[in-house]
């Protein structure tokens, strides 16, 4: 099993443990409890929950570091596109200018 | 015009307007991945920002319910401890976020250059040219290829080299950039696929929480509020949407297949039809969810 099998899964019966807690039947078990196991379950319930968060945010923060690794990639295709769209559209302009330089000219030739 | 030329002229149109169907079907191919791309990360976006949401709430609803039962050191412990570990979270959100800005771009610039509807700027800008030229050239005016006149030759001529320019750009991309974007999309999946987990356990401690309360004022002493009832139908319909929170992750598994079709030249309209439809179910629950982790 590797690390990120493991995050997962530990993750996973964190969520199951802190569901079973809060659901109405785990929340009339406690408030049905001794004092002092009552006072011990809701400290449980939020180390649980603090875990929860901790785990969770590790396993994302290392999901975001490979996506900012892949990026440069991202934004070079971006650029490559838009690379290919600007040489269409320069061609097009050169074009226009020409076809209006031609037009001026061919209003000219015939007064010469 | 010899009769071999004739000839020649009267197999070029039909050979290009063939060339044309093929540089087009391509064209659409990408146009039809990079349109999916772009809703899937805008619907994205929207599953994110409930995420970050639900996880702030969550947290909320279970510190008021367990304060009764804190000292005052143990409070400040733990609203401390909470806040750190959420600022953590939104911005580790806001990382998904931002990066899913860019790959919104990069979908964007793959549907400008790949849109086969797009007005074909080229042939109209070389016809001007052609036209302003046949002003001063009778010849030019009146030349003809087999039966057609050049005039209006030059679209077609135009369209699939224009067609063919983009198709090898875009194919040329696809070389470039596969590799780094079947893993994109990979880490997507995985991303939503965590984000989704969280999302889903939120919003079901939400609904627990909402559940216990129910339970609590019906079965105390006190009469029930007006909108018990109601509010009882809202809690107990609400666990479809929360059950389908990786509706995302699906979305994000389903465009990765996509872009292996259009690498493949196979991506068709039914597959198409399948994957917008992931997307458009993604923006639904994603929509629905929003207000059940408000």
């Amino acid at each position: 099993m590797d690390a990120s099998s493991i995050y997962s899964q530990t993750l996973s019966q964190l969520d199951a443990t802190e569901l079973s807690m809060t659901s109405p039947e785990g929340d009339a078990l406690i408030q049905a409890a001794s004092p002092a196991d009552h006072q011990k379950a809701v400290q449980v319930l939020l180390d649980v929950h603090e875990a929860r968060l901790t785990l969770a945010n590790a396993a994302l923060q290392s999901i975001a570091d490979k996506l900012k690794a892949n990026e440069q990639a991202i934004v070079a295709g971006t650029a490559a596109v838009q690379g290919a769209l600007n040489a269409l559209n320069n061609l097009t302009q050169i074009l226009n200018t020409v076809s209006n330089l031609l037009a001026i000219v061919a209003k000219i030739v015939p007064m010469v | 015009m010899r009769p071999l030329q004739r000839f020649a002229a009267t197999l070029t149109v039909p050979l290009l307007l063939a060339l044309t169907g093929c540089a087009t079907a391509r064209l659409n191919q990408f146009n039809t991945f990079a349109q999916a791309g772009i809703t899937y990360v805008t619907a994205s976006q929207t599953v994110i920002q409930n995420a970050g949401t639900a996880a702030v709430n969550t947290d909320s609803a279970l510190l008021i319910k367990s304060r009764p039962d804190l000292d005052q050191s143990q409070r400040t412990a733990r609203v401390n401890a909470s806040d750190k570990l959420l600022k953590q979270r939104l911005q580790v959100l806001q990382l998904v976020s931002e990066h899913g800005k860019l790959l919104q771009a990069y979908f964007e610039a793959l549907a400008s250059l790949s849109d086969p509807k797009a007005t074909n700027s080229v042939g109209t800008a070389a016809q001007g040219v052609y036209d302003a030229l046949a002003k001063m050239s009778p010849t030019l005016k009146n030349a003809k290829m087999g039966d057609t006149s050049v005039s209006s030759f030059i679209p077609t001529v135009i369209a699939p080299v224009v067609a063919t320019f983009k198709v090898h750009a875009l194919n040329d991309e696809l070389k470039a950039r596969s590799s780094a974007i079947a893993n994109e999309l990979a880490l997507q999946e995985a991303a939503f696929s965590a984000i989704e987990a969280e999302l889903k356990t939120d919003a079901q401690e939400q609904q627990n929480f909402n559940e216990t309360d129910s339970i609590s004022q019906y079965s105390s002493a006190t009469p029930l509020p007006a909108d018990w009832a109601s509010q009882r139908l809202t809690l107990l319909s609400t666990p479809a949407a929360v059950a389908s929170a990786d509706a995302a992750s699906k979305a994000a598994a389903q465009l990765r297949s996509a872009f292996t079709a259009v690498v493949e030249n196979r991506l068709d309209s039914a597959g198409f039809a399948s994957l917008m439809s992931d997307i458009s179910n993604m923006l639904t629950i994603a929509q629905g969810i929003q207000s059940a982790v408000k």
